[in-house]
Formats: structure tokens, C-alpha cells, sequence
């Protein structure tokens, strides 16, 4: 354990917030990496300190892996249940994509305990995942597929057995990974608003992120329960250490992209605890010894990290290369810092990084300054949720001169982008009618761009001025809207964000250069990923609970810098 | 006819009518006002996705502006016929109570509107922003909301495809403690209601092809 400064000692925040324009552009949100005020981490945290039981209740599954299993997690307060079910699937049938009709394994998060009513009600509705139909009981739906290669080399080692190579656990990091993870709502789910004054859920994708912690549990008993099979009389299980360096695996495409555009207000939230907890810390005046030290301990289990983060996109592979030589300079930087002499010394090492390292090194240094500081930053992640709802409501009152004033404040990066070039108006993002899944096509080349869904935020602010500009400006906004509905959905973004000044992304999301896996990346650190791994510019997997305790380990001595892991020797 | 219902989670209520009315051709902001307004209506027990059923044929394809009211000098003037409640709704939220003109001795009234109690949601906002008890009435019946903007229990309103309805202030100015309504969890919507929202919600969608296929995915296999 190391020592952690009083919170006054950060009271003196004579470091200002750095602005949206800087945090919010495309590449620095894909550049973002998992804080301890990410969403895995704050369910964990939650699960040790209210001493969460979960464990395996019921296992009907046979030896070709068919059936269902039952796992549950129980806190003070209440009880939730993941429904599992076990199948056998044709290779032929195995994608990732949303387009997919049948998975290894389908999942459903229940609402207290799952009874037998519950069980066969959801074999008939689980494994059709979109297809079928779940309840108000449930509160989040979910698939995966299993990692072939690795999941066929464990089940064969452990069977003979063996222990597996951890070599080979850490390339992959994972036996199974989801293809989707559904919640509030979807498919016939309860809706996110009946549950979200639980304190286990108050916080964003906490159910979601239960039914995953749950699914690891699952992926590796499967493979046990597989292996016994095939050798009942060798089989051995899987030893601790080498199942907590297995996390699931979560392939995702563009359908996450839209959501932290579609709720700018929440995301606003999210942004702002991550940069009011970098602030907080770089304002921290006088740095001890205790707190040097664990940063130069974080760095060296953060650089062994790298090693096993994977990937054969160019892009990511130059990223995960830039990234190794920024934490290089960064160890040689943290020697010439002196603690006994180190006034806002963690702002000048921040101040350092901006003019030296490159983006991915720039946020790696955030989240492991945040790291230092529970005391001082987690309070910051109980701000992550808000009632949406409160802040819909249009000003109709305001002037439409006011409209104009704060499109031009908040808006600056807009109307510098040139929407006559064909480059800047490239791309339309959309729903197709396969499953209704989102897509991004190339407006001058593809049908469909007259559907294109309201993601173009800059062009439409642009246009909501011109007209702005060519109305009454005594007028109400109100009038402009009767007037002008085609603008309404801008104007409300436009209002909310001089409200909210990290709801709104400041780069062109309709430009040619876009890479949609920037968006994702973001969203994915809020929830706690790691091991980012484009597959393409718009698809994306990751890692999720690698390394995290066991059910066991969340009772006693929770480590809770679990994502570090201890670097062997 | 078929009578099958199905239950829809209020968020999947919500995106079908935000889609069905983009579908009808309305902007994205009264499309969003519009899902807003269903899910409002459902979860406060009222026929939502009725109301828009039978809403959507009548402004499907006509422009937003043409059936919305005309405020002259703070009067509103149901100029249009008919006037369509999300976009004259909208217009209340926007204007606000008693901007709309609308004050206790001095109802507004609009006539010849379409599926009036969409009305509703967009009068319990009008009630929370001017902190003001409002009712909606009609010759079938009245439904108030609180300053607080909950639907007090008790009232009435006939499901009129069109009719004339007044906008007033309502003596009560109070909260109704005896209006702990029960909120629904669940929208039913009719198989017939579906098919209408699900036909409109499709026009929203990009027909599949080869080349929107690579816009989604890695297009590798999942094998590995």
C-alpha cells in the first residue's frame, strides 16, 4: 500500500481544466486510455468494498458443451442473475459481425434470482439474441463467440494435464469475447430509468459490465468442463494466476460510435470527471516520495503491458511503437524530478509531455497521474451519471442574436471547415436495413445519403447559422424553430453545450480522414478496455477484466491497481 | 383484424416513433420531441402508440411548418387544418406558459387538432417550466398535469382523431398528492399500431448492399 496525501493538499487548483478544444479532437480520443474512474473499475471497487458474492449457482451443460448455467452476484441490496446458454456451433456460423444468427455462447442478465420460469422462458428467447424478445426482468443481453485457436490449445493442454503456456494466454488475453453487450431497453429489457437510482447501478454500464465479469467466469469453466470431458481421468483446472490474466475479449464495430455523439450531456460527464481528476492532481502542490515512487512502479508494469498489446493494423502497430518510446522518455523524465524539491511538479511533468510525447503518451501520463491519487479523483467518478431527460428542453425564450453568439463561441472549429470540398462532406453515417445496424458510407458514391442520420454536427451547425443569420435577430428562438424545424436538433445541441462544454466532439465526423475506431476507442476506455486492436478504421477489439481478482480475491486484499499487473521477474 | 399486442420497453417505444415520424418526413428535433412524447405517454398509462398510429398517415409527407399554429402578436391562431400536436406541442414547450398567450381567464384554444392527447406531454413540461397547474380539454374529456408535471389521476380524453381543445390554467395549485399515478414500465402496442410505426420507421433505413456491408464491419472471420 502506498500513502495517500490528504485531499486538502489539492484544494490550491491553480491549474485551469484543459479546454474541449484540445481534449475533444478525433485523435486525441483515440488515444484516450482506461482511469480508475472507468466503469469496470468503479464496479469492482464496489463489488470489494460492499463484499459482493458471485459464484457459480447451476450447471446443466453437457459434454458436447450444451445447455445452460446460472451464475449469480449478490451485494447488500440486491441479487442479479447471468443466465447462460451453451451451444454448439458451426464454424460456418461464427462472426462477429451484428449480422450473425448464432453464437457459442448467449447471455442474459436477470433482475434478482433466475428461477426456473425465467430459465425456460429465456431458452427460447436468449440464443435468437435479436430475434427473440426478453422481459422487464432482464436487464442486459449478450453473446460470444470463443477464441478458437486459444480456446481449442487450453481445452487440449488442460485435458492432458497441463497448464497452458502463459505465452500463449497473453497473446490473446481472452477465451471468449462478446460480439454485443445490449442493455437499457433493448430487445424488451427494463429500461435504464427504473433501475438507475440503485447505488450499484448509478453509475453508467454497470449492468452490462456485471454480465461481462460473469461471462470470464464462465469462458474459462467451459473449457474446464470441456477438457474433463474429453479425459476425465487426466483433466486438471486451470490454475489461478493464469486464469486472472484472462479477461473477454469484446469485438465492436460502428454501432457504439453513435452513442457518445447521441448523448452529448452524459458524455459531457464523463469528459469532465476525467479532466477535473487531471486537474485536481497536476495542481497537487508537493509531491512525496511514496507517490514518485508508485508512478515509476506504474510506469514499468504499464511498459510491460505493451509487450502483449497486439495488433496487425498499421496504424495501432506505429501507436503501440510510439507509445513505447514515449514511456522511455517519460521513465528518463520522472529522474529529474525531486520530491523534496517538487513544487506542481506533476503539472510541469504534464506541461513536459504536451511539448514532448506524442498523443497515446500524452494520455497514457493522464491516466497514471490519475492513478496516484484515489482520495483526490474518485470521488469525481459518482459525477459520470445525469438524468438526461432534465436537460432536453429547448429555450425557446432565448434571442436568436444569443444563438448566433454561442454557435460562434462554441462552434469556432465549424466554420472553419469548408463543406463546398468534397473531402469534407465525404461521408454519411446511417442505419441499414440489415438489422438495423449502423453504418458509414461514401456520400458521392453510395445510395442512401438522403437517410443519413443527424451525426454531422459541424455541417448542420453551419447551416442552423446561415439561416440564423438571415432571421430576425430580436426574434425568439422559438419563432426561429417554428419557423426553421430543420434546425431543431442542432439548436438544442447548440444550447446544451454552452451549458455542458464537453458534450460536443470538435472535429468534422463526416470527413473523409475520419476513423470512426477514434470514437471507440474513447467510449471504450471510459469503460475500462484495454489492449486496443483495430481490425479496421471502423472496428475494433479490446480486452475487458484482464487481470481483474477473481470473485474470491474481491473479499480479501483487493488489489484494486489490478489492471497493472505485477511485472515477473 | 388482429389484436395481438405486443409489449415494448419504453427506449424501444421511443425510437420507433422518433424513427416512424422522421420516416413521415419531419426534421431529426421534432422527430426527437416526438419519441420523447411517446414514451412519456406510455409510461403515464396513456395510448401512445395508438395516437401515433393514427397521427402518422395524416402528416405523412406534409411539411412540418404547414401544420403547425401561426402566433400572431402572442395569439395563437390555428390557421393550418389540422394542426399536428408535436409540432404544435412542441411550438407550447418552446413558447412556454404564458407566452403562448395563454393566461388564466384567457384559455387558448386550437381547433381541428390531430390526435389531440399528444398534446399531453409537451403541456407537462409548459406546467413544469411555468411552475402552473394546465388541463387539456375537449368536448370528450380533460386531462390536467401538476406543476410538478404529473398527470393528475382521474381525468378523461377520448381518443377524437380530430378535435378542437382548449389550453387552460387549472385551479389546482399544488401538487395533487393523490396523484402518485402508476407508472408503466412497458408500452402495448397492437400488431396493426406496429405494422404502421415499423412501415414509417423503415424509411429510415438504408437498404443492404455489398458495398454498405464493407461500411460496417472488419469483414474477417471470427475463427481465429
Amino acid at each position: 500500500m502506498y500513502k495517500e496525501i490528504a485531499v486538502d493538499d489539492a484544494a490550491d487548483h491553480v491549474v485551469e481544466l484543459r479546454p474541449p478544444e484540445k481534449v475533444l479532437r478525433l485523435q486525441r480520443m483515440g488515444s484516450m486510455h482506461q482511469t480508475r474512474l472507468s466503469f469496470m473499475r468503479v464496479l469492482l471497487r464496489r463489488f470489494a468494498k460492499e463484499q459482493w458474492h458471485i459464484e457459480k449457482r447451476d450447471w446443466q451443460i453437457d459434454q458436447n458443451g450444451v445447455g445452460y448455467a446460472v451464475y449469480v452476484c449478490a451485494g447488500p441490496h440486491s441479487t442479479y442473475s447471468l443466465v447462460v446458454f451453451s451451444h454448439d456451433l458451426d464454424p460456418a456460423k461464427r462472426s462477429d459481425r451484428v449480422i450473425a444468427e448464432a453464437w457459442d455462447a448467449t447471455f442474459a442478465l436477470v433482475d434478482g434470482l433466475a428461477d426456473d420460469a425465467d430459465i425456460r422462458r429465456l431458452q427460447n428467447n436468449v440464443p435468437l439474441q435479436e430475434a427473440g424478445r426478453i422481459s422487464e426482468k432482464e436487464l442486459s443481453l449478450s453473446r460470444a463467440n470463443r477464441s478458437v485457436r486459444l480456446f481449442n490449445y487450453v481445452r487440449q493442454e488442460l485435458s492432458a494435464g497441463r497448464q497452458p503456456q502463459a505465452s500463449e494466454l497473453d497473446a490473446v488475453g481472452y477465451l471468449m469475447r462478446t460480439t454485443a453487450v445490449y442493455g437499457s431497453g433493448k430487445f424488451g429489457a427494463l429500461d435504464r430509468c427504473f433501475v438507475a437510482d440503485r447505488s450499484e447501478l448509478a453509475s453508467p454500464f454497470q449492468a452490462e459490465l456485471m454480465a461481462v465479469y460473469m461471462i470470464r467466469l464462465f469462458s474459462v469453466d467451459i473449457v474446464e468442463h470441456l477438457a474433463h470431458c474429453d479425459a476425465p481421468d487426466t483433466a486438471v483446472t486451470l490454475c489461478k494466476d493464469l486464469r486472472r490474466s484472462l479477461g473477454v475479449g469484446n469485438s465492436t464495430g460502428l454501432g457504439m460510435a453513435p452513442f457518445i455523439v447521441n448523448h452529448p450531456v452524459l458524455f459531457h460527464h464523463w469528459i469532465t470527471a476525467r479532466e477535473k481528476a487531471l486537474r485536481d492532481v497536476r495542481a497537487i502542490t508537493q509531491v512525496n516520495r511514496e507517490n514518485l515512487a508508485l508512478l515509476k512502479s506504474l510506469l514499468v508494469r504499464q511498459q510491460a503491458g505493451l509487450e502483449h498489446w497486439n495488433s496487425s493494423h498499421p496504424l495501432q502497430v506505429d501507436k503501440v511503437s510510439t507509445l513505447d518510446k514515449d514511456l522511455r522518455l517519460l521513465s528518463a523524465q520522472l529522474q529529474n524530478i525531486d520530491p523534496d524539491n517538487g513544487k506542481l511538479a506533476w503539472n510541469s511533468l504534464y506541461l513536459w509531455a504536451e511539448d514532448n510525447l506524442s498523443l497515446e503518451g500524452q494520455e497514457c501520463l493522464v491516466t497514471l497521474l490519475i492513478e496516484l491519487y484515489p482520495n483526490v479523483v474518485d470521488h469525481h467518478a459518482a459525477q459520470m451519471s445525469v438524468d438526461e431527460e432534465k436537460h432536453f428542453k429547448i429555450n425557446g425564450q432565448m434571442k436568436v442574436a444569443e444563438l448566433i453568439q454561442i454557435l460562434h463561441k462554441n462552434y469556432r472549429y465549424a466554420f472553419d471547415i469548408d463543406f463546398k470540398d468534397p473531402q469534407a462532406n465525404a461521408r454519411f453515417w446511417y442505419a441499414s436495413e440489415e438489422k438495423l445496424e449502423p453504418r458509414l458510407g461514401e456520400r458521392f458514391e453510395e445510395q442512401g445519403a438522403e437517410r443519413e442520420h443527424p451525426l454531422a454536427i459541424a455541417r448542420d451547425i453551419v447551416l442552423a447559422e446561415q439561416s440564423a443569420q438571415q432571421f430576425k435577430s430580436t426574434a425568439s428562438v422559438a419563432e426561429f424553430l417554428l419557423e426553421h424545424p430543420e434546425h431543431r436538433h442542432v439548436v438544442r445541441r447548440a444550447q446544451q453545450v454552452s451549458q455542458f462544454p464537453y458534450a460536443e466532439i470538435t472535429d468534422n465526423l463526416i470527413d473523409k480522414g475520419v476513423l470512426p475506431i477514434d470514437l471507440l476507442r474513447c467510449k471504450l476506455s471510459f469503460f475500462g478496455a484495454i489492449k486496443f486492436d483495430p481490425r479496421s478504421d471502423r472496428w475494433v477489439r479490446i480486452n475487458m477484466f484482464q487481470h481483474a481478482p477473481l470473485p474470491d480475491e474481491l473479499l480479501h486484499n483487493y488489489d484494486d491497481q489490478w489492471i497493472y499487473p505485477a511485472v515477473l521477474h | 383484424m388482429s389484436t395481438t399486442i405486443k409489449l415494448l420497453s419504453l427506449g424501444e417505444l421511443e425510437s420507433l416513433v422518433l424513427k416512424a415520424v422522421r420516416g413521415a418526413g419531419y426534421s431529426w428535433g421534432l422527430s426527437q420531441e416526438a419519441g420523447r412524447a411517446a414514451a412519456w405517454l406510455a409510461r403515464h398509462g396513456l395510448p401512445a402508440a395508438e395516437a401515433f398510429a393514427k397521427l402518422l398517415p395524416i402528416i405523412d409527407s406534409q411539411p412540418a411548418k404547414a401544420l403547425g399554429p401561426q402566433i400572431i402578436k402572442g395569439q395563437w391562431l390555428s390557421v393550418s387544418s389540422p394542426l399536428c400536436p408535436v409540432v404544435t406541442g412542441t411550438a407550447m414547450s418552446d413558447f412556454g406558459w404564458p407566452g403562448i398567450g395563454g393566461c388564466v381567464d384567457q384559455p387558448i384554444e386550437l381547433t381541428q387538432v390531430a390526435c389531440p392527447i399528444i398534446l399531453v406531454p409537451f403541456l407537462s413540461g409548459c406546467a413544469v417550466a411555468a411552475g402552473r397547474s394546465l388541463s387539456i380539454v375537449s368536448a370528450s374529456g380533460q386531462l390536467t398535469v401538476d406543476r410538478e408535471g404529473q398527470l393528475v389521476s382521474g381525468g378523461v380524453f377520448g381518443d377524437d382523431q380530430y378535435a378542437t381543445v382548449h389550453i387552460v390554467e387549472s385551479g389546482a395549485s399544488v401538487p395533487d398528492t393523490n396523484s402518485a399515478f402508476k407508472l408503466r414500465r412497458r408500452a402495448s402496442v397492437a400488431a396493426v399500431e406496429m405494422q404502421i410505426l415499423e412501415a414509417m420507421a423503415h424509411r429510415t433505413y438504408v437498404p443492404a448492399s455489398e458495398q454498405s456491408r464493407s461500411g460496417a464491419g472488419a469483414g474477417l472471420s471470427d475463427n481465429d
